[in-house]
């Protein structure tokens, strides 16, 4: 490529040359009126045959002088001349006078090559300092990392009053404090304006205040120590609960980290500050990226353990870990499971397990799967009932989709759900046809059915409008239908009815509605069939602001 | 089975493979942003054009074509900046796809790795609801729809949706007792806990009683669905023995004398008692009176 560039430049030089000749060509002495009107007449030449304006011509015909005319308005190669005369009058055209010649200052020899070298070695080895690009000042409360949400959700049914909630919700990741420290909050203030029926959840408490996080934090990304206290998620260790406590760690530059935690377990209904349960354990983390052209593209692992004392569990030691790796483009794995040992009398050891699956064979093709155990089973104590607790239980589903042409994507769902305690399973398996594109740019359309088995047999239809132009607005509505069989062998059918829309009103905020509603009956009544027919539905709608 | 999962848990605990050289790290875990002047050099590499993401108007405003490479900026990725997920700034570097490799799991890794089965990139709040709920081992249905989830998904705390149980009596105890003060008391009369051999899921009234049919018909005809103290003057105290005699059905509450002594004129021995009614009428499936036996 560089030895070709000087014949490319002496090929473009010799073309300019030739064009430039075409255009000058053997030069014009005479010019000639082509046009005539009463005042003006119209001449063959221009400013590159050396007219000027404000010229004044001798017109000559039939080799004898007819006229003058003046020149009062002249293109490169037309003029026309203010005047009387005629077609074919002719006039003599003076040589353009030449023009003004800058003088040009010849560039100094090139440098030697020594020279050259000693002022590179200069640069090289001088200290400047590189300067930031800094934009316009922005208040620092702008960091985008605060949320404040303000939140309406009401349930209301025929016959059953309503329930409604205002709630506040509040979530701050990772703002900066100084010292490498930052404030990672996620708190929720709940008022339950109107509750009906039987309560479960803190039926005496129609104000609440849930934290799940509030903790200063230092995270160096590069490495070095990690520490965290306050109500904290523990990072990086699997299947830990809150603790009101703190973690401190050890993060190398190769993205290991390791370190202790410890704390007081706040109560699981109400979040409240507890010491009536706690732990303390260690964890080891890793995480990798690999290149874009190698086997292992992401790789991640977690390992907790921990002992724990809660009234619910007795004492126990617990360990889990947890896998993810994502094998080039086609395959991700994901597993996961936590062993036990308690002073409480069990028969399995194994408190849950689970494999993730995520498999594209072709780049049209995919394949999601997924097995769950679940085999602890902690008591829910304020429930309606004396004690709420599902058992152990296993859960398998896997979903199949082939986009057979940009515009048509076709899907199989399955799944199998089962509570080892009492044996009530349910199995489901149906197709979805998805049309992405069927409104083109704006947003495409879905069908589906699902036929189900099991304790709770039936079957369920949908149809599914998503729309997401213009690009701030996204908007959501599903129709469905469901069937159940109830053990007489009859059958109860209801109507449902989604939407949902999404707005994001500007950069800082954002407003999101969702309704939902239901139509069944009493058995034997068709929904939306008159008498006997009941109808619910619930409306969740929040304005986010983000700071 | 157990001794695959423990070899999972081994795997996690150190079977790893290597940390690439260009190990991504925690975004999530990352406080803050480099200085530009660590960041910008890694990605300008000499033969770089600058001007095609960059404007002279800032360095910040980019703009760049994302949807090339697989991975469309949606919802609040694309208002994101570049270095939240090029940690260091060099784009030729493999970013991971999978959430967690940026986002702290709430669920601490007990939800499993597909965060796409109930969450989207508009916003963390989860898109899970009543529908989607048919996916489990308890579909919503009836009033379980138009309930906050919280009223059985009580743990608050750990974020893991805590299995209620799926049997009705585990959360229904209360209604089954509180039966005794405003029906029949269940307990007493021998019915069982399997709430949905009578009852439906949008109301405890209407129940089916599937034993009442061999006393008189309610499943189907013109009484399906009908409250049990519609016809019935109190049930406090029955206990079903299937001698078909609460003496306690009203049917002149509803089928008032004079009129039914009108219209059975015709009928020899026609008295207008409640008991009299169900000796002579039965009800069809498809709800149409037929005259019943006469005695």
């Amino acid at each position: 490529m560089t030895a070709s560039r000087p014949a490319l430049a002496l090929a473009a030089a010799a073309a300019l040359a030739s064009v430039s000749g075409a255009r000058a060509g053997p030069r014009r002495t005479n010019g000639r009126v082509e046009y005539a009107t009463a005042r003006r007449l119209y001449l063959d030449a221009g400013g590159r045959d050396g007219l000027a304006l404000g010229a004044t011509l001798q017109l000559r015909r039939a080799d004898r002088p007819a006229s003058t005319c003046r020149v009062d308005t002249v293109s490169e190669t037309r003029a026309t001349c203010i005047g009387t005369g005629r077609p074919g009058d002719t006039f003599v055209l003076s040589p353009p006078a030449p023009l003004a010649m800058p003088g040009v200052e010849r560039a100094p020899p090139p440098l030697s090559d020594a020279e050259l070298a000693r002022r590179q070695r200069l640069l090289e080895t001088a200290a400047h300092e590189k300067v930031d690009y800094h934009g316009a000042p922005a208040f620092t409360v702008l960091s985008g990392k605060s949320e404040v949400r303000l939140a309406y959700a009401a349930w209301a049914e025929q016959k059953v009053g309503p329930w409604r909630q205002e709630r506040l919700d509040v979530a701050i990741r990772g703002l900066p404090l100084g010292g490498g420290f930052a404030l990672y909050a996620d708190l929720s203030a709940r008022r339950w304006s109107q509750r009906s029926g039987p309560i479960a959840a803190r039926p005496d408490e129609p104000t609440q205040l849930y934290v799940w996080e509030a903790e200063l934090a230092r995270r160096p990304a590069q490495g070095g120590l990690a520490l965290a206290f306050g109500r904290v998620r523990p990072w990086s260790a699997p299947g830990s609960s809150l603790i009101d406590g703190g973690q401190a760690g050890w993060r190398t530059r190769s993205n290991v980290e390791f370190g202790v935690f410890g704390g007081g377990v706040p109560d699981p209904g109400t979040l409240a500050l507890s010491f009536e349960r706690h732990t303390a354990g260690a964890y080891l983390a890793f995480q990798s990226t690999g290149e874009v052209s190698s086997l292992v593209r992401y790789a991640r692992q977690e390992t907790r353990v921990a002992y724990s004392n809660s009234p619910e569990l007795g004492r126990r030691v617990e360990a889990e870990g947890l896998a993810q790796i994502s094998l080039g483009r086609m395959l991700d794995l994901g597993a996961q499971a936590r062993v036990a040992r308690g002073d409480r009398e069990s028969a399995d050891y194994l408190d849950g397990a689970s494999v993730d699956v995520g498999f594209r064979p072709l780049d049209r093709l995919s394949l999601l799967g997924g097995f769950r155990y679940r085999g602890l089973s902690v008591p829910e104590r304020d429930g309606p009932g004396t004690v709420l607790s599902g058992g152990a239980a296993r859960h398998a589903d896997l979903t199949a989709s082939w986009e057979v042409v940009p515009w048509l994507t076709v899907s199989g769902v399955s799944g199998l759900v089962k509570d080892l305690t009492t044996g009530v399973s349910r199995r489901f398996a149906g197709p979805e046809l998805g049309l992405p594109r069927l409104f083109g740019e704006v947003g495409g359309a879905s069908a589906g059915y699902v036929a189900e088995d099991g304790w709770s047999s039936g079957q369920t239809a949908w149809v599914q409008l998503l729309t997401h132009r213009p690009r701030w607005l996204q908007v959501l509505l599903r129709v469905s239908w469901f069937q159940t069989r109830s053990p007489g062998a009859s059958t109860e059918d209801e109507l449902g009815a989604y939407a949902s829309i999404s707005a994001q009103l500007g950069p800082f905020a954002a407003l999101r509605v969702s309704a939902l509603g239901r139509a069944g009956g009493l058995p034997g009544v068709r929904p939306l069939g008159g008498a006997g027919g009941l109808l619910g539905g619930t409306l969740d709608a929040s304005l986010a602001g983000r700071f | 089975m157990t001794v695959a999962l423990l070899a999972i848990v081994l795997f996690a605990a150190g079977l790893a493979p290597a940390a690439g050289p260009a190990a991504g790290g925690q975004r999530s875990a990352q406080p803050g942003t480099l200085p530009v002047s660590l960041q910008a050099p890694v990605h300008g590499m000499g033969d770089t054009r600058c001007s095609v993401c960059h404007s002279t108007e800032a360095w910040t405003k980019v703009t760049f074509d994302h949807e090339r490479t697989g991975f469309p900026l949606r919802g609040r990725h694309a208002a994101t900046t570049c270095s939240s997920c090029h940690v260091s700034s060099d784009f030729r570097a493999a970013v991971p796809t999978s959430c967690a490799a940026c986002h702290k799991d709430v669920h601490a890794g007990e939800l499993g790795m597909r965060c796409a089965s109930c969450h989207d990139a508009e916003s963390w709040r989860s898109r899970f609801n009543a529908d989607a709920h048919r996916r489990t081992n308890f579909p919503l249905i009836g009033r379980h729809a138009l309930i906050p989830c919280e009223e059985c998904h009580l743990n608050q705390r750990d974020r893991e949706f805590t299995r209620a149980a799926v049997e009705c009596f585990t959360c229904h105890q209360a209604d089954y007792l509180r039966a005794a003060t405003i029906s029949i008391d269940h307990l007493a009369a021998g019915f069982g806990t399997g709430c949905r051999d009578c009852h439906n899921p949008w109301s405890f009234r209407g129940g089916r009683f599937t034993g009442h049919d061999a006393c008189f018909q309610l499943a189907p005809g013109p009484h399906a669905g009908i409250a049990c103290l519609d016809c019935h003057t109190r049930l406090i105290g029955f206990v079903g023995t299937g001698a078909c005699a609460t003496n306690t059905a009203s049917c002149t509450r509803c089928h008032f004398c004079p009129t039914m002594q009108q219209r059975h004129q015709q009928v020899a021995g026609f008295q207008c008692k409640d008991r009299k009614c169900y000796e002579c009428h039965q009800f069809t499936p498809a709800a149409a009176i037929r005259p019943g036996r006469r005695p």
